[in-house]
């Protein structure tokens, strides 16, 4: 068992931020179904989502037991098993709305690109821990960039071009830590985002040759002109705008927003729940849900200005980097203000891979912090 | 593994600001959707749940001033279909179309229209709306219209207008009140969800419709019955192109009968060429001819130009700076009422030319001639004249006789009219109030005096010249046994792009009775009549029609037997007229009143010479040869020299037809019996001369 000393330093706000976060997924994600299924269970993507929630649990309490030092020793298996599955994706995955993203086994589907989010942090903290916070120059760029490159291309081969952005979202974050300048990577970033901004354009004018599919580009087309297309590409946003809009300040109530009982909203369970939390629960409730983003994310930053070493503070800004690049993304994205991407919301899409994959990494970061201080005996 | 140090600490913190910053911005943009733009948005919403189905409201019905039904409406069921609730849309389109007579592939088209709401077909018969209902179809349905129906068919076409199929007001009245009478559509609302199922508990109701208000008009369906009758019969003698009567109460202005010909039945309007919905009382301006004499007339007296008093000479024709101007036939001297009474030209022209063209304006703008009348119709022209600083002399000689302007016949009826009824220039209107369902009066429109335009004294000596007219003048085929009808003759040369053509004429007569008081006058046109043209000859007999049954209609009394006309004697004798140097038109007309027959032989444009002589005794019917002249080759009228006869003790109209017979022109004043005459019986004269002869009542 878990010795009593280690358990006075667990970090406990997190764990009870994340809690509230599962349980108010629970109920957005009833909210948001049972009206529609009639014909079968009213309960069923509430009864899953709520085992998937205490698989999670518990996995976070199994992490406690493990030191997660130890795993720094496992860092080459975890990112061989992660080639080793994204690549039967490739091979033997299931088809799914466009995109072959799942792995079957048995009654469960599984998506092996959201459990290569944690292994990534893992073999990248591990990989850029070895330099211990010295960067000699740009060299030094070349063997996390190889290590990310890997799983990526892999990954936007599915094609799942959202995992494929929040790679880049924890390798910008970890490099930052690992002792790479900011300014280099601020500029990295930004010619990244202009070369992309580049090349989509060119393509538009001169029908340059992107690896983008149709409707990757059509998402980017309405989110630069929301009323392009308002019952085709456009549908999505325009609906989620309205969920949104009409909440107001206190929300029509839980179970009661017209947009999401109504099936107006697409995806209303997984990639849009935020749209029926600000519909049901109004601005007072997104704001609150935003909130208790923020304050996961700054759990995680603390617990990663007091580990005892640079691997675990890598593995707490990868996680960092990771919950607040889906936060930005996947909110933004309901909001409008960022282009639709297959990207879910932590703890309250519905969705058992995802919310394995946050569980996995709320039980790193609780072990990291329980072990921030050398046991002296 | 090395420790944590704070150059660590200081590189993890700007992550924590990156979120901070981040989530910043999630919540300004959420409290921007969510409360500055969030009403539209939850409107937006709304809307997409919501299936309007219209429910049109019953169109006003339309009054006459009686409350006759001259418009109604009658409820009809129409096919809509809500596209995304229909489930099987070939099954559908399939039994549609057999319940409806329609099309298969159209109904299908139909339904695969990606909006709310489509109509399949409108207004269908009771048999079709049962077999509709009977199918039952998912996402089919019957709403209520409401359909026009004019029973009286073409009857006041022009002034009722029509709907169309949206009920909607297109012409006449049905636009000028169509906010009154449109009433408030209602609706069904029915909430959708997204697939198209109709939400049991949700909002699901009704809004009744607003039915519109009834409009009861100035019209009385006799009268206009009347009116047309009249027109059609004067049509089909004279073979015109168009025609117009128009008939008003002086003192209100209420219109009480509006035709025109080339008539449509409101009920097929789209049958009918498009240019017969147009009113051709309002819609068009036509030189007004003689006719306009009387506004002459008033504004010359008005401005103090002239005198009652005054007398004019007439050779026949004058000289205009750049031309010269005709008459009938050469007049002698006439006095103001006497140019008035004979619609001397040339008399005209001299009355015009003292008229400065700038008071001449101001007087056209206080007559409203310059602009529409003002009256509760669509599509109502302005008068037109040439624009004030280009009038030359030769424009004012022209205007003064109704030639160079153009007014609309509803202009030029309110503009006399306002000379009759004491000197008020009032608005013509055709609406005379609201009423609601119950039939509870919501609002009038009383009569709307504009200004005084004349004085009164002005107006009733204009009265009297105008009761000349009727009784010796170019008037006198509108004379009735019952009632003094007094009115002004015109007949006028059309102008078409401007330029006046010749052989094409409008014949004009407007006339009023009883001349003392006046109920009804009456404006009567006729454009490009066939054979006579004299708007003496085809339009005072329309008019007078109308008079005499409109005043019978509204029990008008008749004026007392001492002063009717003797009734008219069949005459075994009559007495052959003057026609030399008449036209060809009015020595037929004047033959026509004698009660005889006429013949016309060589060529020319006046009479030069005639078989048997004026004054002869000949039995009615004789035919009486006629030998034309040229124009310009007068003959010699003092080679026909008439005795002038004795006069006295004989009625108005005794003395008239006594002085037209021999060939002489009577200028009669007063009323009653003739006491004195000038020049004194026996006196030789030449023929077409002017007799004047003085009445007195109860001499």
């Amino acid at each position: 068992m878990i010795d009593r000393r280690l358990l006075r330093n667990l970090d406990f706000p997190l764990p009870v931020l994340v809690i509230l976060l599962m349980g108010l997924g629970l109920l957005l994600i009833y909210s948001a179904t049972h009206s529609t299924i009639a014909d079968t269970d009213p309960a069923q993507y509430l009864e899953h989502q709520a085992v998937w929630v205490g698989v999670g649990l518990l996995v976070i309490v199994a992490l406690l037991l493990v030191d997660y030092v130890q795993l720094s020793r496992w860092s080459t298996l975890i990112y061989a098993a992660n080639l080793v599955m994204l690549g039967l994706v490739l091979l033997v995955g299931r088809t799914a709305l466009g995109a072959q993203r799942w792995l079957q086994m048995g009654p469960i589907s599984l998506q092996p690109s959201e459990f290569a989010k944690v292994g990534l942090i893992i073999t990248l903290a591990a990989t850029l821990a070895r330099k211990e916070g010295k960067w000699r120059g740009p060299l030094d760029y070349l063997p996390p960039l190889l290590h990310v490159a890997v799983p990526t291309v892999l990954v936007v081969m599915q094609p799942d071009l959202g995992t494929s952005l929040v790679f880049l979202a924890i390798l910008m974050g970890m490099l930052l830590v690992a002792g790479a300048p900011p300014l280099q990577l601020l500029g990295l970033t930004a010619g990244g985002v202009a070369a992309v901004a580049l090349a989509l354009y060119l393509h538009f004018q001169v029908g340059l040759p992107i690896p983008l599919k149709e409707y990757q580009l059509q998402r980017l087309i309405v989110f630069l002109h929301p009323d392009v297309d308002a019952l085709g590409a456009g549908y999505h946003l325009r609906q989620s705008l309205i969920a949104v809009g009409s909440g107001r300040w206190l929300g029509k109530g839980l179970f009661a927003g017209a947009q999401s009982q109504l099936e107006f909203l697409p995806q209303r369970h997984t990639d849009f729940v935020f749209s029926v939390a600000a519909e049901e629960l109004g601005f007072l409730g997104a704001f609150m849900v935003l909130v208790l983003y923020f304050l996961v994310v700054w759990r995680a930053v603390r617990i990663g200005m007091e580990s005892k070493d640079l691997f675990g503070s890598l593995i707490a800004t990868g996680a960092a980097s990771m919950l607040a690049f889906h936060i930005l993304v996947n909110v933004g994205m309901t909001i409008g203000i960022m282009p639709i991407t297959g990207i879910p919301l932590p703890f309250l899409s519905y969705g058992g891979s995802a919310l394995l994959t946050n569980c996995l990494l709320v039980g790193l970061l609780l072990s990291v912090s329980m072990r921030r201080r050398r046991i002296l005996f | 593994m090395a420790p944590v140090g704070a150059g660590l600490r200081r590189r993890i913190f700007p992550l924590l600001l990156v979120t901070l910053a981040a989530v910043a911005l999630l919540v300004v943009r959420v409290a921007w959707i969510q409360l500055v733009h969030g009403e539209e948005l939850r409107r937006r919403a709304l809307d997409t749940r919501l299936r309007d189905i219209p429910v049109q409201p019953r169109r006003g019905t339309i009054y006459d001033r009686q409350g006759r039904e001259l418009a109604i409406s009658v409820n009809v069921d129409s096919v809509y279909a809500l596209p995304p609730e229909v489930g099987d849309r070939k099954a559908v389109a399939q039994a549609l179309s057999q319940a409806l007579g329609m099309d298969p592939r159209e109904v299908e088209d139909r339904l695969a229209e990606r909006t709310a709401f489509v109509w399949i077909k409108r207004k269908v018969s009771d048999g079709e709306a049962e077999a509709v209902r009977r199918l039952d179809l998912p996402g089919v349905g019957l709403t209520q219209e409401s359909q026009r129906f004019y029973p009286k068919g073409t009857l006041a076409c022009h002034l009722l207008g029509f709907a169309g199929i949206d009920s909607q007001g297109l012409e006449g009245v049905e636009v000028s009140y169509d906010r009154e009478l449109r009433g408030t559509p209602g609706r069904i609302v029915v909430e959708y969800d997204a697939r198209g199922h109709e939400l049991p508990q949700a909002v699901h109701h009704y809004e009744p419709p607003q039915p519109g208000l009834d409009l009861v008009l100035t019209i009385d369906e006799v009268l206009q019955f009347v009116a047309e009758r009249e027109l059609d019969k004067a049509m089909a003698a004279t073979g015109a192109m168009r025609g117009v009567v128009v008939a008003m109460d002086p003192k209100t202005g209420r219109v009480l009968a509006m035709a025109g010909r080339p008539a449509y039945d409101p009920n097929v309007y789209d049958r009918y060429p498009p240019s017969t919905w147009r009113n051709p009382a309002i819609s068009d301006a036509f030189p007004a001819g003689s006719t306009f004499k009387p506004i002459t007339a008033a504004c010359a007296l008005e401005e103090g130009v002239i005198t009652w008093g005054d007398h004019f000479s007439c050779g026949g024709a004058i000289q205009v700076p750049g031309a010269v101007i005709h008459c009938v036939g050469g007049h002698g001297s006439l006095s103001l009422a006497g140019i008035i009474t004979y619609s001397c030209n040339v008399g005209f022209v001299r009355v015009g030319l003292k008229i400065r063209p700038d008071r001449f304006y101001r007087y056209m703008g206080v007559f409203n001639l310059l602009e529409p009348t003002g009256i509760d119709l669509p599509g109502e022209a302005a008068g037109i004249f040439p624009p004030l600083e280009d009038v030359r002399p030769v424009d004012m000689a022209c205007m003064a006789f109704g030639q160079t302007l153009c007014v609309t016949p509803l202009q030029l009826l309110n503009a006399l009219t306002s000379l009759v009824n004491g000197g008020w220039l009032m608005v013509p209107q055709v609406a005379q109030e609201l009423r609601d369902e119950s039939g509870r009066v919501v609002k009038t429109f009383p009569p709307k005096k504009l200004r005084q335009v004349v004085s009164a004294e002005t107006a009733s000596e204009l009265v009297e010249a105008m009761v000349q007219v009727v009784e010796t003048g170019t008037g006198r085929r509108a004379q009735l046994r019952d009632y003094q009808v007094a009115g002004k003759t015109g007949t006028a040369q059309k102008v078409v792009g401007g330029q006046v053509v010749s052989g094409r004429y409008l014949g004009y007569f407007f006339g009023f009775a009883p001349a003392e008081d006046p109920r009804i006058s009456v404006l009567v046109m006729l454009e490009e009549p066939k054979g006579s043209y004299y708007g003496g000859v085809v339009a005072a007999p329309v008019a007078a029609a109308l008079l005499e049954d409109g005043l019978r209609y509204l029990d008008a009394p008749p004026r007392p037997a001492a002063s009717r006309p003797p009734a008219p004697a069949a005459p075994a004798q009559a007495v052959v007229p003057c026609l030399l140097n008449l036209g060809v038109e009015e020595a037929m007309g004047l033959l026509h009143t004698a009660g005889l027959e006429g013949r016309v032989e060589g060529e020319g444009d006046q009479v030069a010479r005639q078989v048997p002589p004026p004054g002869a005794q000949v039995p009615a019917g004789t035919v009486v040869v006629a030998y034309l002249a040229p124009e310009g080759s007068p003959v010699n009228l003092a080679a026909q020299e008439v005795t002038v006869p004795d006069l006295r003790g004989r009625t108005r109209r005794e003395a008239a037809e006594v002085l037209g017979m021999v060939g002489l022109r009577a200028l009669l004043e007063g009323m009653g019996r003739a006491v004195s005459q000038s020049p004194p019986p026996g006196t030789r004269l030449r023929a077409g001369s002017v007799v004047t002869v003085r009445f007195q009542q109860g001499g």
